[in-house]
């Protein structure tokens, strides 16, 4: 399997997130793809390929205008108004108050962000447009006859939304690739979501359609991160009805409750004969993962893996979280050869 | 002028706020009220008293019981979660448009649920304070539906940004919001709410707005340019039975006296006509020139001026202080508001 990887993704580096009443040192960091990048190399999983220059045109094509744009100014504005440290949100929006887009720099972070755990920081823009591009290349060699491809894209993006950031993600990576095999031809795509948190961000973006079904198995968000969104009942709205699926699974789950939760969503998935799959590859599923409660082991990301190749469709892998550092390339890589052993 | 006032404040002291990217020692902290006690005792404002014990009755008439069940257990689930160790409690993240309201099971996604902001860290103390708060606004509006022509609840915590369901903006209670309810329990017909503060009063206007029975009149730096951002437009004007019984009076950065002025008269003027028995003021006074977090350009002499506009309705009248964050200048600026309604009282 080829593997897109750029160096940009070190120009997003944050110093601190706001995670259990403290700033901590981001746990989103550049050496999350250092490692990912080094197992895939000590595997041999195949050849490593920079990615081509898109632009912001497939950006655009999931991301509103104005959200891109913000992205791409708000650090020069944090500055000017702040100073040369990275730019996080003060409040947001409560209940009854209005989406109106604020004038000065902290009321564009609190309308466009939804936590304080995703700083903006000088490389943020030319690091989140450079995963973009790792993903559209990756989705182009899909589409050019490639079984797969891997795009090792750092900043995540399943949290991303037409108009939002959040949980470490700024554009969709795995959005803007589904919808670039959609303009590419394929009439319909599957997203299937495996990070340990929801993909609120994807599910937003494609809740209204049915050209593209998203699958998302994910912890609780009664329990977890994003809290407001990725409940069982949540099923796509108006077209999209009955072309998205959520597996929520409680704190705790191993194997013995995600393997019949992965069945489910293959079982959907297959029904739905998509033309091309993009796999939203988080592992923070792990059992050691510092931030996640699920407690899958290492083989268990071979039968991910083995689970998605038997589908039969064309696929894309699209790195999302996973924060357990030294296993992070281990089980990465793990569901990519569990996928190429049965593919 | 009676004021009433209680040490429990000190029980909220955190010891730092996410600002702008940064923590930093709380801008609301208990030298606040050292300052304006300062000023009260150098200018003979009159008697500083302590305040009685009320009952939850009232806090749960403006307050939904989720948002007071969270904030009265909110350390504790804190520290089952995270450790006695635990640093002050803050939230993570939030829901945005799209996402749905239903309150999540673990103290984080709580937190994310009724947070405003992450400027309002909760300590072990902090419900405690917000309830002694609560106490000193219901005792000054005990002495004022009494007969007194004014009184000054020297409250802390601030209230005016808690909403009946949200918490934030260094408020977790909202003393104001309370004692217009006081009033109204009391036999007011009619109450108004007039909010100086620097920043809008949304949880005031999120309590009262489908309410005919207490008009509320903000005067504020405009939402598009600061805190709270998202609330406090001039079109804002009350819903259903409310239409028509909320005024938002928002002004530009660098507003000085002038327009300010004129923002004011017109409030007053739409006060007066609400007729009301009974008139709460939510009295910030970062509109000062000098205050470290706002970028309004009032002088201190013009707080004597607003203290004068208000005395003209010539109602009881409620002080209730909110915000301002300008230490050395806060009981002067305070005072001076305070005086200024006593001169023209009478």
């Amino acid at each position: 399997m080829k593997t897109i990887f750029t160096e940009d993704h070190r120009l997003q580096d944050g110093k601190a997130e706001l995670i259990e009443g403290k700033l901590m040192p981001c746990f989103e960091m550049p050496r999350r793809a250092e490692i990912l990048i080094a197992r895939v190399r000590d595997q041999k999983l195949g050849e490593v390929l920079a990615p081509e220059r898109f632009g912001t045109d497939p950006i655009l094509r999931v991301h509103k205008p104005e959200f891109v744009r913000f992205l791409e100014t708000a650090w020069d504005e944090w500055v000017r108004q702040h100073g040369n440290y990275d730019g996080l949100p003060l409040n947001w929006m409560a209940p009854g108050m209005r989406r109106i887009l604020p004038e000065t720099i902290d009321g564009k972070l609190s309308y466009f962000s939804f936590d304080a755990g995703t700083p903006i920081t000088a490389g943020t823009w030319r690091a989140a447009v450079a995963a973009t591009e790792v993903a559209m290349t990756g989705m182009k060699l899909v589409k050019g006859g490639e079984r797969s491809a891997f795009a090792l894209c750092r900043p995540p993006g399943h949290h991303a939304g037409s108009d939002f950031y959040g949980g470490y993600c700024f554009f969709n990576n795995a959005a803007i690739a589904a919808q670039g095999f959609r303009d590419g031809g394929a009439a319909r795509v599957a997203v299937l979501d495996v990070d340990y948190h929801h993909g609120n961000g994807t599910q937003e973006i494609f809740y209204k359609r049915d050209d593209i079904l998203t699958i998302s198995i994910h912890a609780d968000p009664k329990q977890e991160f994003p809290f407001f969104l990725g409940h069982a009942d949540e099923r796509g709205e108006g077209r999209g009805e009955g072309y998205h699926l959520n597996l929520p699974l409680r704190w705790g789950s191993g194997w013995a409750e995600y393997g019949p939760a992965m069945d489910t969503a293959m079982r959907r998935l297959t029904e739905f004969a998509p033309d091309a799959i993009v796999v939203s590859l988080g592992v923070d599923t792990f059992e050691k993962d510092p931030i996640s409660k699920f407690k899958l082991k290492h083989e268990d990301y071979l039968r991910i893996g083995e689970t998605i190749a038997a589908a039969g469709k064309p696929t894309l892998f699209v790195m999302e979280g996973g924060y357990a550092v030294e296993e992070l390339g281990i089980n990465a890589v793990n569901v990519l050869q569990g996928f190429e052993a049965k593919a | 002028m009676i004021t009433i006032a209680s040490e429990d404040h000190r029980l909220h002291a955190p010891k730092g706020e996410l600002s702008f990217g940064e923590f930093v020692p709380p801008f609301e902290n208990p030298r606040r009220v050292d300052s304006i006690l300062a000023r009260i005792a150098e200018t003979r404002l009159g008697p500083v008293l302590p305040p009685e014990r009320f009952g939850p009755e009232l806090i749960r008439r403006v307050h939904n019981a989720p948002l007071l069940n969270f904030l009265e257990t909110a350390w504790s689930q804190w520290t089952a979660r995270f450790g006695a160790a635990a640093p002050e409690a803050l939230p993570l993240s939030w829901p945005v448009e799209g996402m749905r309201r239903i309150e999540p099971e673990g103290i984080t996604g709580k937190f994310a649920f009724f947070a405003l902001d992450g400027s309002t860290a909760i300590t072990p103390t902090s419900w405690a304070a917000a309830r002694s708060a609560v106490d000193v606004a219901l005792t000054a509006q005990k002495r004022v539906a009494g007969g007194e022509r004014a009184a000054f609840a020297l409250c802390r915590p601030p209230g005016h940004h808690a909403t009946p369901d949200n918490y934030g903006g260094y408020c977790f209670i909202n003393n104001a919001a309370v004692a217009a309810e006081a009033f109204r329990r009391g036999g007011a017909t009619r109450v108004a709410v007039l909010d100086v503060d620097y920043h809008h009063g949304n949880g005031t206007q999120a309590i009262f707005y489908r309410r005919p029975d207490v008009f509320f009149a903000s005067l504020h730096a405009a939402p598009e340019q600061d805190y709270p951002y998202f609330s406090g437009y001039a079109d804002e004007a009350g819903e259903g039975p409310g239409a028509g019984f909320n005024a938002n009076y928002p002004l530009r950065q660098g507003t000085r006296w002038d327009a300010y002025g004129a923002a004011l008269d017109h409030a007053i003027r739409r006060i007066e006509g609400h007729g009301p028995d009974a008139l709460v003021i939510s009295l910030g006074v970062d509109t000062f020139e000098k205050d470290p977090i706002s970028k309004l350009k009032l002088r201190s002499e013009d707080y004597i001026r607003i203290g004068e506009a208000i005395a003209r309705l010539k109602r009881p009248t409620l002080f209730v202080m909110e915000g301002g964050y300008a230490i050395e200048e806060l009981g002067l600026n305070t005072v001076n508001l305070l005086q200024g309604f006593e001169a023209r009282a009478g």
